[in-house]
């Protein structure tokens, strides 16, 4: 890595720490300055609201509030969850979410990528037959249709006609009931990746270092699997990110469609509820994983594949 | 590799069938008939276009001449299953989802067109301004622009959400916060490469001003580009604006879109699936051909940036 590279990293993680600063300080008062309050119960009286401020704190000037979030913050400390959970540590409430929703989004990635791979490679082989064809119509669909309305459309088939999958998320068998969602978010990633492999795998094969082997009279599987698959499916990986960062809005309404436990159904709710501090640590763990994931994807082009520095059009 | 043999008549001459004496000229077409005749021999892109003008026309007409409107409650009729007097069935307050429906997708359009026209000019001004003039002015914008790129949208909405009521307004809001910068890193970059043209440079000596190079020389040249741009913003569009639906941020009852349809639906999918998805297959179908149509129109208007 030389040294231009470390000093934009450096640029990037500074430029990130801002945006995350900034970010975090814009929500703490938009939350803060809203109408409406964690304590809006008709059971309560004003003087138990009243009691109930000062012993979260809430009653003080917002700029006390503020630094005092963000110094709490900085030694890992999110604050408790004002009334979806009463008390409980948001910490924990996020990080169980948050198992669930990177366990889907990771399952999600994997199955996706390897068929779409696979998808990709039976197209490319068998260019204008059938498997093109029907490559080609699973990528055009999968890249079109959103994934919720994939995960709706087999929430009806699967789980109300056919019922061979739950339609609700059932505590004791995480594993029958992630099978819905997974499948219905890894259609995106099977799209992307299965046109994106093609692409390649076909670029490659019309390469002269392939006509260079097939001309030394190695035979077709080994030009395909030692020579042809290893330079197609590398740049793979830097589609990736941007994929990923799809997958992460996609999870949100999916969550919610499969009542999955997952971040995005803690946020939702929490912002119905008002509760301050959960949608505070949702969401800066959203932007957190998104900013380091655009850090990642665009260092790795550089360091991958150094022709996508050029950008497509240049090719 | 086989062995191989190789017979006489493998081979036969093929260089006098062209003779290069003679030196064809073919006729010369404007752009557009150009452009045009790439477009037609996609067959996917003609499809979509097709089914977005029939889309389009029912969700202009049907509203318009029906014999049910989208926000008559009547509860003798409600929840009824698809039938000849309602085609796609009735929602729990007997309102007729086949009005509902094209209602809905009419003001899907709506919200995905003020999106894409506001988003072309924010997108492309900004673009424009940090592209022409450069230096410090862009050193700055693209900083900005960097900032509220980094942004993810989820937090964009959640911002959104604490702050603004469902409505129309607050969809839109949504779009033009979140779809602008594509469409200003397109132009800014086109308008990089194009300054530098001997043309731009001409015209510079020739003494026109920075309005006069902008909207006569710039702009006319990227021009392509921003349409194709523009067409990918509409799919996008129409998907945010279900997804924000999902969320919470749709329009409010009685008024309707595809998103707001599509949730109401969910709320009892199991009792009447049919409610849920009749207007997802309509959402589906519009955002495929959408792409179909925009694929096409990129392969016509530009066929160096073809994909596949």
């Amino acid at each position: 890595m030389d040294k231009s590279m470390l000093k934009y990293i450096g640029k990037r993680l500074l430029v990130s720490a801002v945006t995350l600063l900034v970010i975090t300080t814009v929500l703490f008062l938009m939350t803060r300055l809203m109408p409406g309050s964690p304590f809006n119960s008709e059971k309560l009286s004003m003087q138990q609201i009243e009691t109930m401020k000062a012993k979260y704190g809430l009653d003080q000037p917002v700029y006390i509030q503020y630094l005092t979030y963000l110094k709490n913050m900085l030694s890992g400390d999110f604050g408790i969850s004002y009334n979806l959970y009463k008390d409980v540590k948001v910490s924990s409430l996020v990080w169980n979410a948050a198992k669930i929703s990177f366990a889907y989004g990771l399952a999600a990635t994997i199955l996706g990528t390897i068929l779409g791979m696979l998808l990709g490679i039976v197209a490319a082989l068998n260019r204008n037959t059938v498997w093109d064809t029907i490559a080609t119509v699973i990528s055009v669909l999968g890249v079109s249709i959103p994934s919720f309305v994939f995960a709706l459309l087999m929430l009806i088939l699967f789980g109300v006609n056919l019922q061979i999958l739950p339609t609700m998320y059932k505590l004791d068998s995480p594993v029958y009931s992630s099978i819905l969602p997974v499948i219905a978010l890894s259609l995106s990633v099977i799209a992307n990746v299965a046109r994106f492999t093609r692409t390649e795998m076909i670029s490659v094969l019309g390469s002269e270092y392939i006509t260079l082997a097939q001309a030394k009279g190695l035979d077709r599987r080994t030009v395909i699997w030692r020579h042809a698959l290893r330079n197609a499916l590398i740049p793979v990986i830097t589609i990736l990110g941007p994929i990923l960062v799809n997958l992460m809005t996609g999870t949100m309404v999916v969550e919610q469609i499969c009542s999955v436990p997952g971040l995005g159904k803690l946020l939702i709710n929490s912002i119905h509820a008002n509760d301050y501090n959960i949608i505070m640590a949702c969401s800066f763990l959203y932007a957190f994983m998104y900013i380091m994931m655009m850090l990642v994807i665009d260092v790795s082009y550089g360091i991958i594949d150094p022709r996508i520095r050029l950008g497509k059009g240049d090719k | 590799m086989d062995e191989m043999e190789f017979l006489p008549d493998d081979f036969e001459l093929v260089g006098d069938k062209q003779n290069i004496m003679i030196d064809e000229v073919l006729p010369s077409k404007p752009l557009w008939k150009d452009v045009i005749e790439r477009f037609a021999e996609n067959k996917g892109a003609v499809i979509g276009i097709v089914m977005i003008g029939i889309i389009a026309l029912l969700a202009i007409f049907v509203p318009m001449v029906s014999r049910w409107s989208y926000d008559t409650i009547d509860s003798s009729m409600a929840a009824l299953k698809p039938s000849a007097v309602h085609w796609f069935g009735t929602d729990k307050f007997g309102r007729d989802l086949f009005v509902r429906t094209w209602w809905g997708t009419r003001i899907s359009l709506i919200i995905a067109l003020v999106a894409v026209i506001i988003d072309v000019v924010v997108g492309m001004t900004y673009g424009l301004i940090s592209g022409y003039f450069g230096g410090f002015i862009d050193e700055i914008l693209q900083r900005i622009q960097e900032i509220i790129n980094s942004i993810p949208t989820l937090v964009v909405l959640t911002i959104l959400l604490t702050v603004m009521k469902p409505s129309l307004y607050t969809v839109i809001i949504a779009l033009i916060f979140t779809e602008w910068i594509p469409m200003s890193r397109i132009t800014r970059a086109q308008v990089l490469k194009v300054k530098e043209e001997e043309y731009v440079l001409a015209s510079r000596t020739l003494g026109a001003g920075h309005m006069f190079i902008i909207f006569k020389e710039i702009l006319p040249n990227i021009f392509s580009q921003l349409i194709i741009m523009s067409m990918m913003t509409i799919p996008n569009a129409i998907f945010y604006e279900a997804y924000l639906a999902f969320v919470g941020l749709g329009l409010t009852v009685p008024n309707a879109s595809l998103g707001t349809l599509i949730n109401d639906g969910f709320a009892q999918f199991l009792a009447y699936p049919y409610m849920m998805v009749i207007p997802a297959i309509v959402l589906a179908i519009l955002m495929l051909c959408f792409n179909l149509f925009g694929d096409g129109l990129r392969d016509a208007l530009d066929p160096t940036m073809k994909e596949m």
